[in-house]
């Protein structure tokens, strides 16, 4: 397949799907973990994904993020087609959408110190090195609450929302226009999920950030979400804003779902 | 496309922009000394009160001094080397010769002393050896997957299907008996367990989600490989290394007792207690003490590597 | 109202080498009437899940446990460890946090309530039989036969739920000890489970200390709600009363701190700072660093407990009043 890179014109939007899909096979019995999506995602918004476990929205994103391959479909990333780009073509565009992951902990190489980590990106996609590069890290941790003596620390040497807050600064670092966010604040307590979901509040606005928010929590997604998609069985069943998918929901699934907030 | 209300992307009313990027100010308890760095707090944490670790470490230690040292250390350097003292044959462990003398009357005591450079070099060369290549093959083999992992697992089969030492020796006799060969044997049949060892490791280190972050950032194969998957896999390694320290000696010991290994008239335990078996019942030393001497080495270099294996956790000190 | 469970004081510590290295409990307060259900909420490290594991008595050998834990007039921690284990599984039950972990992989659902029910209960295998049945017919499995044959990987984590739950219901304990029951669930299921529980807790007039982090859950479920911090109860009463006139700022603040808002309404009003990690070092109120209305008397010995309400009592030295 040979890559290249046409354009669509999408007015502006940062993400653009259509009939992704993508199979599984587990001992040779394939699994259509998601199912001809078409999703548009228009900048500077947060897009929020919810259904339950298994339903493919963390996969829907990996694939999205080209983690994984997807077996048909196109996704666009601000107009350009990067459904097969490899290798150089590839990480030109990883530096424009980036990770946000669950387990704080997990998501942090136990042993790299937090400045190592913050600074991958920075290294591997912009080519920044030796001074100019300690600054960009020293700025990054600054701007999610962090001090510069944090910079040396082991992961386990932070609280979870710390490691948090590294995670969003590793993932800000290179300037991205899109956020995944997978359930970024299922493993934090009521108080930390607070400080960070008003600190990713924050970076958007002063980013003009796009955000995809995956998570399983109504409250969150009802709070933070301008638009929301609820998949099924590897559908996106559907698409609509925030207020009317809590008030107004068509489909029985959306119902019964938001139907069910403690 | 949703109709999206206007201005949904400015969130309205917003104040306290300064308050929601307060740090978690709560600092980790450091009890202890604070200009220490962390991983020496860490390591004297762990050992203080381990004897049996720091007993391990001193025997390994002691071996590795001895070798060094050895031509000061033997009382009859000499002899240690092979030369034969005829009117001295057999005699047993006395003032003038602590560990007694063998046939040729060579003082035993020496001869141990001088025997731990042959045993430090050969294992030192065959872990190094089977780590290197055992590491490689096995770290491309657990993150690659597919067909690389597939002809590399079923190739350390087909070595890991031999008892090893029974491996060992037959590739020593094919290639004729000398300390290199019995080198060369060793490592053959070593490298498969680190191969194995690291695959593991690096396969569930790949599912881990600082990996997939280490992707998204755009981190190439080599260096996700090196960084991440490497240095997280390599602590059961290291571990298995001291182990087999020990373990090598015993091995090329079995070589040289077979006539396998090194040849006569190096100083070399195998070699020794091979040349005491037929008179273990009259003259018991020339066999017993470097006997006594494999098996310090083994049970100190098992014990090093039981300890190492706490002291290599980093949250091991952390409750 | 007589109460089934009085835990006073309650402190736990760890051991190594004869020093304590740790003390996570540092004196927790809990009642618990018949046929209630009390809520023990908190965050990560605040000691909710060893309370629970404490009045079971199921601590590991090195943890040392002072203060009382009082059950039907007994007290529990000057019992000896066989008639604590006997106690365990007839009267006190525990509802594990992962379901998945708790039952053994290699045996039938079928032949591991078997065993509990022979353990505890001495029932024959065809006695034995229809009380299982009867049980898991009444957690809302509806083949309970299939459900014997099946191993645990066979079913999902709903289902399996269901499965410890009656698994710890069979013997008809008076007290039951759930652990984060609905972590692992979706949603939707954790709604289901939680009626689940409910209901037969109604229906058999069992006391379940339920150990959560989610106030959600506290709300729709408990009668009763105790709030740790830092291994101290720092409010306890009524949910009614603890929900809508909260007095520990620590309580204020968990309450503040849920996304209960809609889009573009403004920032949450997060705590600062994290929970203290290392509790021996502390003086005074542990929320002292991260309370917003702190006082400097308040880092001066720990804070007294006074009642704002009928049952409704506070570790606070200037509590919020009702």
């Amino acid at each position: 397949m040979t890559a290249t890179m046409s354009r669509l014109d999408t007015d502006g939007n940062v993400v653009e799907l259509r009939g992704v899909t993508k199979r599984f096979s587990r001992r040779r019995v394939a699994v259509t973990a998601v199912d001809s999506v078409d999703l548009t995602i228009p900048s500077n918004i947060t897009f929020g994904l919810i259904g339950e476990s298994g339903s493919g929205k963390s996969t829907l994103a990996r694939c999205l993020l080209r983690l994984h391959d997807v077996d048909a479909g196109s996704i666009f990333l601000e107009g350009d087609d990067i459904t097969h780009l490899r290798r150089a073509r590839l990480r030109r565009v990883r530096r424009r959408m980036q990770l946000v992951f669950q387990d704080p902990y997990a998501a942090l190489n136990p042993r790299m110190t937090i400045e190592d980590s913050v600074a991958e990106p920075l290294t591997e996609l912009m080519g920044i090195r030796g001074r100019a590069l300690h600054a960009k890290v020293r700025r990054a941790i600054d701007e999610v609450g962090l001090a510069v003596h944090h910079l040396a620390r082991y992961p386990h040497e932070l609280s979870g929302g710390q490691c948090q807050r590294v995670g969003i600064a590793r993932a800000l670092a290179a300037e991205p226009a899109l956020v995944v966010l997978d359930e970024p604040t299922s493993a934090l307590d009521v108080s930390v999920q607070a400080q960070i979901l008003n600190l990713l509040n924050t970076l958007q606005r002063e980013r003009r950030l796009t955000y995809l928010l995956i998570t399983h929590d109504l409250d969150v997604v009802r709070y933070m979400a301008n638009v929301i998609g609820v998949m099924y069985r590897g559908r996106l069943i559907e698409t609509n804003t925030a207020e009317a998918i809590f008030t107004e929901p068509r489909q029985a699934y959306t119902q019964t779902l938001v139907g069910t907030t403690p | 496309m949703i109709p999206l209300p206007p201005g949904t992307a400015e969130t309205a009313g917003q104040t306290e922009a300064g308050d929601e990027r307060a740090p978690d100010t709560f600092e980790l308890p450091r009890p202890h000394a604070a200009f220490l760095p962390t991983r020496t707090r860490r390591v004297i944490a762990t050992l203080r009160g381990d004897v049996l670790v720091i007993g391990g470490g001193l025997i390994v230690l002691a071996v590795i001094v001895t070798a060094i040292f050895a031509p000061w250390l033997a009382p009859y350097p000499g002899q240690g080397r092979g030369a034969v003292d005829v009117a001295h044959r057999g005699l047993a462990p006395s003032s003038a010769h602590w560990f007694g003398t063998d046939q040729l009357g060579r003082d035993i005591l020496s001869r141990v002393i001088f025997g731990a450079r042959p045993a430090l070099v050969i294992s030192v060369v065959v872990v190094v050896a089977a780590v290197v290549i055992g590491v490689a093959l096995g770290s491309l083999a657990g993150y690659l997957g597919g067909w690389i992992d597939e002809i590399l697992m079923r190739l350390t089969d087909v070595f890991l299907a031999f008892p090893p030492l029974l491996l060992t020796m037959i590739v020593a006799a094919l290639l004729g008996p000398s300390l290199q060969h019995a080198v060369i044997a060793l490592v053959i049949s070593w490298w498969p367990w680190y191969a194995r060892l690291v695959r593991t490791a690096a396969q569930s280190i790949r599912q881990r989600p600082y990996v997939e972050a280490a992707r998204v950032s755009g981190a190439p194969t080599r260096r996700i490989l090196r960084r991440h998957i490497l240095r997280n896999s390599l602590n059961p390694v290291i571990v298995q290394a001291t182990v087999d320290f020990g373990t090598v000696i015993l091995a090329a010991g079995a070589l040289a007792f077979l006539g396998l290994g090194a040849q006569p008239p190096t100083a070399d335990w195998g070699l020794m207690v091979a040349d005491g078996r037929t008179t273990v019942t009259t003259q018991w030393w020339i066999a017993t003490f470097p006997g006594l001497a494999i098996f310090a080495i083994v049970l100190g270099a098992n014990l090093l590597g039981d300890g190492l294996q706490n002291l290599l956790n980093p949250r091991a000190v952390r409750r | 109202m007589s109460s089934l469970l009085t835990v006073q004081d309650l402190c736990v510590r760890f051991v190594s080498r004869r020093k304590t290295v740790s003390q996570p409990l540092r004196g927790v307060n809990l009642n618990l009437g018949r046929g209630e259900i009390l809520g023990i909420v908190g965050e990560t490290g605040c000691g909710k899940t060893l309370t629970g594991l404490a009045i079971l008595g199921a601590l590991s050998a090195n943890a040392r446990v002072s203060g009382q834990i009082c059950y039907e007039g007994q007290e529990l921690t000057s019992l000896d460890e066989q008639t604590r284990a006997k106690l365990r599984g007839t009267s006190l039950a525990l509802i594990p946090q992962n379901p998945a972990a708790a039952l053994d992989p290699v045996h039938t659902i079928g032949t591991q309530l078997q065993l509990l029910a022979r353990r505890h209960l001495d029932r024959r295998h065809s006695a034995a039989v229809d009380l299982i049945d009867s049980e898991l017919a009444a957690v809302g499995l509806t083949d309970p036969e299939r459900v014997r044959r099946s191993y645990p990987h066979e079913l999902s984590g709903g289902m399996l739920q269901r499965v410890v739950i009656a698994a710890a219901l069979l013997a008809r304990p008076r007290l039951v000890v759930a652990d984060e029951p609905t972590t692992a669930l979706d949603v939707t299921i954790e709604r289901q489970i939680l009626n689940l529980i409910r209901d037969r807790q109604h229906q058999l007039g069992v006391s379940v200390v339920l150990v959560t982090h989610d106030i959600g859950v506290v709300e729709s479920t408990c009668d009763k709600v105790a709030v740790l911090y830092a291994g101290r109860t720092v409010e306890q009463g009524l949910v009614a009363d603890v929900l809508s006139h909260p007095s520990h700022p620590y309580t204020r603040g968990l309450l503040a701190a849920l996304p209960r808002k809609k889009h573009g309404d403004g920032p949450l009003t997060a705590i600062p700072g994290s929970v203290p990690v290392d509790t021996m070092r502390l003086k005074g109120c542990a929320f002292a660093d991260r309370c917003g209305s702190v006082r400097p008397d308040c880092t001066e010995g720990e804070p007294p407990n006074t009642s704002v309400g009928p049952g409704h009592t506070v570790e606070c030295r200037y509590p919020e009043q009702a």
